[in-house]
């Protein structure tokens, strides 16, 4: 991951210092199998910048964009880059503290208290990523308050005080700009650094792909990230739905192709089945029809290994 | 050619604005096929051409060929010429497009290629091009050849270029002048010597067909605004009239003694001597009686067809507005379930229960904190449907079917009405019960009539709503807060004479709202009007409206506002 970082022109300043971080903090062999092992790589060197920076500082991150921006990537690759087991927490509707912080439960025939993830997060020092975080409602989440703020702690109502691990941090991801999400309360959002998460650019979907799929021609790598722009502009202006605007389903796409479909069959897999519309089904396969031919196989998406 | 559906329309249009990458134009040009479905390769070669050139200026060129009988074989030409042209531009950016191209060639050829008894200029220049797409050279007189080569734009041409080698070369061939409008004609073709046929129009219009769609107006006829109807007075008896107005807004939904209690019970206070009519807008048995009301019904009639055009014509907006109010709705809804405590194996410790898991040895003595079902939730939607909203019919009643789309995706009860009010009665109709999911398309028969009484209107629909069965209430009013009635408030005093409108219409209808939230139902309101009656809505409706500046801030707006109130609930 450093190597990744150095490519990108990383300062090696704060090279260093995370260099210096993970030798502080090194990982215990039985959390080992919790650092994560990234698939994709994060590019944009300045956010990189920001967030890396930010961590160092001891700040936990609230990463926010629309869909496909990579929050949850930048979320995995910090934690790898920073070498810590990683906890992942989805946040939903019915979020609350005991799915947290911990509860009790019945364990030889005595209650005990079961921790909650956050709690095992805090104690071992990892990263936790609370996903979606505007998901849960905002009173269930004034829980973490003492946690995210300068009082690094965690307060479990008839059980002990738990102090964070110094090299605990959270990173959120939010989503925004789509129906049904709400806004993080104030109170929550000054917890965090928050990161804009910019809208990923054609030239470095390309470098995405072709990271992903060596392969790949550099020409059908350009005309596929331009096809995800081409739908992103038809989201933008509302004529369709952001349910095809789905960069794991191009990305899954492309590997179904490498695995024997045809790359038609496999955006419609991909992309256009996203949607359940069949009007918009019809406009998103115009999009594909008017950038790629569907009949293309492996031996023309991919160089000859 | 089969008609071109709405949504074929509506896709053309999209594959257009792709290929332009622009979506801030409405396209003149649209392209479909032999059976009336848009046509990719058409189309983003239309979108290609606003892309790399000077739209504008080609479409001067295209405009000053509408003075001649044969535009439309002018037009073609000319799009044949800008195809060879954009297509060698885009294709570094586009590279399907060699593809699409050989695709849509074989296809033209394959239906159009036959040769032709007699001869069609368009025809036959047009397969000549598309086999040389395929890279066949045809088979051609010299003269024709000379034409194509002419015609075939060289990329390198820009904008200004194009424009002026298009009149040259249409001047000198065909002896037009594709400058300004001259009305003055010239003998068309003659250099070619041969009869052009009339307007190729059976053929050439068949496939490239849509090229020649034009902006159609929505509207040809301007139908002069229905006049205000304020004649309180009229010469029929009170049974004339209840027979009145159920031939004019359908057969009541009420026994006649029902309606009697009601109106008794309703039209009271400043609305007594006032009359209700609920309907659901069968149509009664009556006859139509003279020719101004058989005017009048056909203008209804045309106007629901403009209320489902207009619908059908932003169609996909519309969809997405539906979408995103309906998961708004969904959300909110969701976060108002009540919680419920259940028996679990973890959570919070049930001392009650403890003993159970040392003898029994169950161990779910814990409560756990589950999300239940809320009460019953349901929305009642009141359109105003008076003349003044009669500009706005087309928008009013896509805005109220959205909501009740919205609202029926989200599997939550809602009945839309409307209400206006003449001759003393106040109309209330029915579009869609609570039951009736199905019913949603009716609202497109929304069409405004006479005066609007608000007051009485919302006291009608608030009684209505005491009686639904369910908890929770929310009422959503699409107005434009101008009460208006030819009826006076009513008053003990004689000499009082107040006309219902104005400040006082407006404090009579604030307290009708009023009143309805004391019982526990919430009001809202969409603001359709203008800026200057917005002071009234503030008043009425203190908080708890909206102004919709465009229709798709609808599903914004309208989340809101519900958001909020089912917070509250």
């Amino acid at each position: 991951m450093l190597d990744f970082l150095l490519n990108e022109g990383i300062n090696a300043s704060i090279l260093k210092r995370i260099r210096d971080f993970r030798e502080q903090y090194p990982v215990s062999e039985e959390m080992r199998h919790r650092v994560p092992q990234p698939r994709f790589h994060y590019y944009g060197k300045e956010i990189w910048e920001q967030a890396l920076t930010a961590l160092l500082a001891g700040e936990n991150l609230l990463l926010v964009g629309p869909k496909a921006t990579g929050k949850n990537v930048l979320a995995e690759n910090l934690t790898a880059v920073f070498a810590r087991p990683a906890w992942d927490i989805s946040f939903y509707l019915n979020t609350d503290a005991a799915s947290l912080i911990g509860t009790d439960t019945f364990k030889n025939g005595e209650v005990q208290f079961r921790r909650g993830p956050i709690t095992q997060c805090a104690q071992e020092g990892g990263f936790g990523v609370l996903d979606e975080i505007n998901m849960a409602k905002n009173e269930s989440l004034a829980v973490l308050h003492a946690t995210l703020d300068f009082r690094r702690i965690i307060d479990v109502p008839g059980y002990d005080r738990i102090t964070l691990a110094p090299s605990t941090r959270f990173l959120a991801t939010m989503n925004y700009g789509y129906a049904g999400t709400r806004e993080l309360n104030e109170a929550l959002a000054s917890r965090f650094m928050v990161l804009n998460m910019p809208i990923i650019g054609e030239e470095d979907l390309q470098k995405l792909l072709l990271s992903q799929f060596p392969h790949l021609r550099s020409e059908y790598a350009q005309q596929l990230s331009r096809l995800f722009q081409d739908i992103r502009k038809k989201c933008d202006s509302s004529e369709i739905s952001t349910k095809a605007l789905d960069l794991r389903g191009l990305l899954s796409a492309v590997s179904l192709v490498e695995n024997g479909l045809n790359l038609g069959q496999a955006l419609e897999m991909g992309m256009i089945n996203k949607s359940f519309d069949p009007f918009e089904r019809q406009l998103v396969q115009d999009l594909i029809s008017a950038r790629i031919r569907g009949d293309l196989a492996a031996q023309d998406l991919f160089e000859e290994k | 050619m089969n008609t071109v559906s709405e949504q074929q329309r509506r896709r053309a249009v999209n594959q257009i604005w792709n290929a332009a990458e622009n979506y801030s134009f409405v396209p003149d040009f649209k392209a479909f096929d032999e059976k009336g479905d848009a046509e990719l390769y058409w189309n983003c070669v239309i979108g290609a051409v606003r892309r790399h050139y000077e739209y504008g200026k080609l479409a001067q060129v295209f405009a000053s060929f509408q003075q001649y009988e044969e535009s439309d074989i002018y037009e073609g030409l000319l799009w044949l010429g800008l195809e060879n042209a954009v297509f060698q531009k885009e294709l570094p950016h586009r590279p399907v497009l060699e593809k699409l191209r050989q695709d849509y060639a074989r296809r033209y050829l394959k239906t159009y290629g036959a040769p032709l008894d007699d001869y069609h200029l368009y025809d036959c220049l047009a397969a000549a091009h598309y086999q040389r797409a395929l890279g066949i050279e045809p088979q051609m007189s010299r003269y024709d050849r000379k034409l194509l080569d002419e015609l075939e734009f060289s990329p390198e041409l820009d904008t200004d270029a194009i424009v002026v080698k298009a009149r040259e070369l249409f001047s000198r061939w065909f002896q037009i002048t594709a400058e300004e409008k001259k009305r003055e004609r010239r003998f068309p073709l003659i250099a070619l010597g041969r009869r052009n046929g009339k307007k190729a129009k059976g053929r050439y219009r068949k496939f490239g067909i849509g090229l020649a769609d034009h902006p159609s107006h929505a509207y040809e006829e301007n139908d002069e605004l229905l006049r205000r109807e304020d004649e309180p007075v009229t010469h029929l008896s009170a049974a004339q009239l209840r027979d009145f107005m159920a031939f004019k807004f359908g057969a009541p939904m009420f026994s006649e003694q029902e309606n009697t209690e009601l109106e008794r019970k309703l039209c009271s206070g400043s609305h007594s001597l006032c009359h209700l009519h609920f309907t659901r807008g069968v149509p009664d048995k009556g006859k139509i009686q003279n020719a101004f009301e058989a005017l009048r019904k056909e203008k209804e009639a045309k106007q629901v067809e403009r209320n489902r055009s207009y619908y059908r014509e932003h169609l996909s907006e519309n969809r997405t507005s539906i979408d995103r109010l309906a998961s708004r709705i969904r959300n909110s809804v969701l976060l108002y379930l009540q919680p419920s405590e259940i028996r679990s194996d973890s959570g919070k410790l049930d001392p009650a229960r403890i003993w159970r898991a040392g003898v029994l040895q169950d161990e779910k003595v814990f409560l756990r904190t589950e999300q239940g079902n809320m009460g019953d939730l349901s929305v009642d939607i009141l359109l105003d449907a008076s003349t003044s909203q009669c500009e706005r019919q087309e928008k009013v009643s896509t805005q109220g079917y959205l909501i009740a789309e919205a609202l029926t995706q989200c599997a939550i009860p809602c009945r839309v009405m409307s209400f206006c009010s003449m001759t003393g009665y106040t109309i209330l109709r029915v579009f869609r019960d609570y039951d009736k999911p199905r019913d949603n398309g009716k609202i497109f028969e929304y069409v405004s009539n006479g005066c609007n009484r608000d007051g009485l209107a919302i006291r009608a629909v608030h009684e209505l709503m005491t009686g639904s069965p369910y908890e929770n209430k929310i009422l959503i009013l699409l107005s434009d807060v101008k009460p208006h009635d030819a009826l006076r408030l009513f008053s003990d005093d004689s000499s009082d004479y107040t006309p219902y409108e104005k400040e006082a219409g407006v404090r009579d209808t604030a307290a009708e709202v009023r009143k309805a939230r004391a019982d526990g139902i919430a009001v809202i309101c969409v603001f359709t009007g203008e800026e200057e009656d917005l002071p009234n809505a503030k008043l009425v409706y203190n908080k708890d409206f909206s102004r919709i500046p465009s229709i798709d801030k609808l599903a914004d707006a309208v989340g809101t506002l519900l958001q909020n109130q089912i917070r509250n609930l």
